[in-house]
């Protein structure tokens, strides 16, 4: 399509660039802010201090990038706004000869008309024909006139043309976005390694910037190529040192690092601490908005619609309020083990894992797989049942370097006694959580290939993990345990098939009978572990050692510890707690 | 490990100005193009790099609720700790 010089507010244009200009002061503005804070830090030294260092370097530079391509922007937009203004003044001019041409070339040829019919005439003169003459001539310079405004107005038009081209090209130019226009599809036609090492290369506020299908391409590299790309950028790395380039990738693409199979804990920790506050902050939002439409909503149909809306937004901000705080919620006997963020997914529902202890640097590590009902709102209580193996094991020298992690991976059904959800008596969830849990056990497999992993896991996640350990021996599992377990599928027919080293199993007397039921209740029947013919072996439940019965399906219902309320299987003092910590330790 | 030094009131401040910083990051807004060239190819340019433009921001306010969050998480420990030597010292 032909460009139009006419089209376009040059003065709208300006205020663009304007606007631009504030932009920058804004950014300048927070920037200065980012700048007392490091100064105000002065007083703080320690490695907690370089983590913080480390990543506060990082924003002053970018700042001053953003800055300069936004001043690239600013000279494209003030450049074009005065072109297009020349080109409608220019314009303007040739329109208003054009309609001056045109009127008298109207009035010429009326004229002209009359004229010739006047010289046509019996009583004609000499001056008439010489008056056609004159007029005819007035009516050729008219139309060379005319002629000569359309070659001046195809000139203009593809003058505007050509601004509107340069501008397009400087507002998409490397010098204003930081990367070439395109680079993302150059990257697509990259080897892994080229694309890998392009990416590393990016500024962190670039890399950012990035489309989607750059964040897809790396989550879907092969735990090995991720692992070998990381430690080429700086080495493996801790919190408090490492690489600019790896900074660079766990601040600008925190959903993809921290849940990248290759990458250290550590960086996975710092990226998804990044995604949850941000997912949470969102998540804020929502019920704010959502408080917002209840209240205008008009009409029944419309406040129950709200009020669903509402109801899902708070469920959603309370689950990730509690994941949030699980990494500094307050956990008894676990004083100076740090805590990890494992992973994190923003889906609907969110899912995510915490360990307590360095999955980095710990010789024993055990995932706590969860059952019904269990979504990220549990992740502080669940937490609080790792805490008490960790702190158990911590009784043992075996037990000095151990983590255990709360894995809130998968989607678990919900609570049949209080939705009606008869999930927990199917295979679906435990089948689609089977292959999440089995993809975090392998990613932790490639990075720590001779570490000891544990898995224990209640009522249904014993059926979810049991599918996982029976599809994936490769993962080499030391001790698989089972409390209250909701069955294990028939199509493991005992404790071999489950291909762990070892195999414990609890299984209390149980107020209103709740894992009996799930098993009992299930389709295809599910196994109970604790059945001598599955060949695990069975952990007393019913009070050992003086040791208090456990007494509710719970794994933790008792934090103080009081000997005469009721009992889970990780509560403190139970003997499948001790037998928990033994068995994992083995 | 490093030795370490801190006090309340450095991290109070410097949570403090991060918190100034994430705001302006947050509340930095960007023009949209809104027809002010009247040309088609002008105004897409002009969208690529406002969004990218849009996500560099992003990745600034990101950065600083991160650190925010890191030096209230630092300050909490220390109380978290303080309070749990009290504890222990007082025998509970």
């Amino acid at each position: 399509m032909a460009a139009d010089p006419l089209a376009g507010d040059p003065g709208a244009i300006t205020r663009l660039s304007s606007a631009l200009a504030d932009h920058q002061d804004d950014i300048r503005t927070g920037a200065h802010h980012v700048a007392s804070a490091l100064h105000d830090a002065d007083g703080w030294e320690g490695a907690s201090k370089d983590r913080f260092t480390t990543t506060v370097g990082t924003i002053a530079p970018a700042a001053q990038r953003i800055i300069s391509r936004l001043d690239a922007a600013i000279d494209v937009l003030d450049t074009y706004a005065e072109a297009v203004r020349q080109i409608q003044d220019e314009a303007d001019r040739i329109q208003a000869a054009q309609l001056t041409n045109a009127v008298d070339s109207i009035a010429n040829a009326v004229s002209l008309g009359s004229a010739q019919s006047t010289a046509a005439g019996s009583d004609a003169t000499e001056a008439d024909d010489r008056r056609v003459d004159r007029l005819q001539t007035d009516a050729d310079d008219l139309a060379a006139a005319a002629k000569r405004l359309d070659a001046e107005w195809d000139a203009l038009v593809e003058r505007r043309a050509a601004a509107d081209r340069t501008a397009a090209a400087g507002l998409t130019d490397s010098e204003v976005l930081g990367v070439a226009v395109g680079y993302a599809g150059a990257l697509a036609a990259m080897s892994d390694a080229d694309f890998l090492r392009a990416v590393a290369g990016m500024p962190p506020e670039v890399l950012a910037a990035q489309d989607e299908a750059v964040a897809d391409r790396i989550a879907g590299m092969p735990s090995e190529v991720v692992q070998a790309w990381w430690d080429g950028l700086g080495g493996r790395g801790t919190a408090g040192e490492h690489s600019a380039a790896q900074d660079a990738l766990i601040t600008a693409l925190p959903a993809v690092i921290g849940n990248l199979n290759g990458v250290p804990y550590w960086a996975r920790d710092q990226a998804n601490r990044l995604s949850a506050q941000r997912a949470y902050v969102q998540a804020k939002e929502a019920v704010k908005a959502a408080k917002k439409d209840l209240k205008t909503a008009i009409g029944r149909t419309a406040q129950l619609a709200a009020q669903q809306k509402l109801n899902a937004a708070e469920r959603r901000y309370d689950q990730l309020k509690n994941f949030v705080a699980g990494v500094r919620t307050g956990l008894n006997g676990v004083d100076g083990m740090p805590r990890q963020m494992v992973s994190f997914s923003d889906a609907q529902p969110p899912l995510g894992a915490i360990s307590i202890g360095d999955l980095d640097t710990a010789d024993n590590v055990s995932y706590l797989v969860p059952g019904m009902g269990t979504t990220l709102q549990d992740t502080t209580v669940l937490m609080r049942a790792s805490a008490n193996v960790a702190a158990t094991q911590r009784l043992s020298e075996a037990g000095q370097n151990t983590a255990m992690v709360s894995w809130i991976g998968y989607e678990a059904p919900g609570n049949v006694l209080t939705t009606g959800d008869p999930g927990v008596f199917g295979e679906s969830h435990a089948r689609a959580g089977a292959e999440r849990l089995a993809d975090d056990l392998g990613g932790f497999r490639a990075i720590r290939p001779d570490t000891t992993l544990n898995v224990v896991a209640h009522s249904y996640g014993s059926t979810t993990a049991a599918i996982t350990l029976h599809d994936h021996p490769e993962l080499g599992v030391h001790s698989f345990v089972t409390h209250g377990s909701a069955g294990i599928p028939n199509s493991i027919p005992d404790a071999a098939a489950t291909n762990a080293d070892h195999v414990y199993s609890a299984q209390a007397e149980e107020r209103w009978n709740v894992a009996h039921i799930g098993r009992s209740l299930s389709y295809p029947q599910r196994l109970d572990p604790t059945d001598s013919d599955f060949g695990s072996t069975v952990i007393d439940a019913s009070g050992a050692d003086r040791s208090p019965a456990v007494d509710v399906h719970d794994l933790i219902v008792n934090p103080d510890g009081d000997p005469d309320a009721d009992h889970g299987y990780l509560d403190l003092d139970t003997n499948t707690l001790l037998e928990t910590a033994k068995a994992t330790l083995r | 490990m490093a030795d370490l030094t801190v006090s309340w009131s450095t991290l109070e401040a410097v949570h403090g100005a991060l918190d100034k910083a994430t705001s302006t990051f947050t509340g930095a807004s960007l023009p949209a193009e809104g027809g002010a060239s009247g040309a088609e190819d002008v105004a897409q340019a002009f969208a690529t790099f406002r969004t990218a433009q849009q996500r560099s921001d992003e990745w600034l306010a990101d950065t600083s609720r991160t650190l925010r969050e890191y030096a209230k998480d630092t300050k909490s420990l220390f109380a978290d700790a303080d309070d749990d030597l009290a504890g222990k010292a007082g025998g509970k």
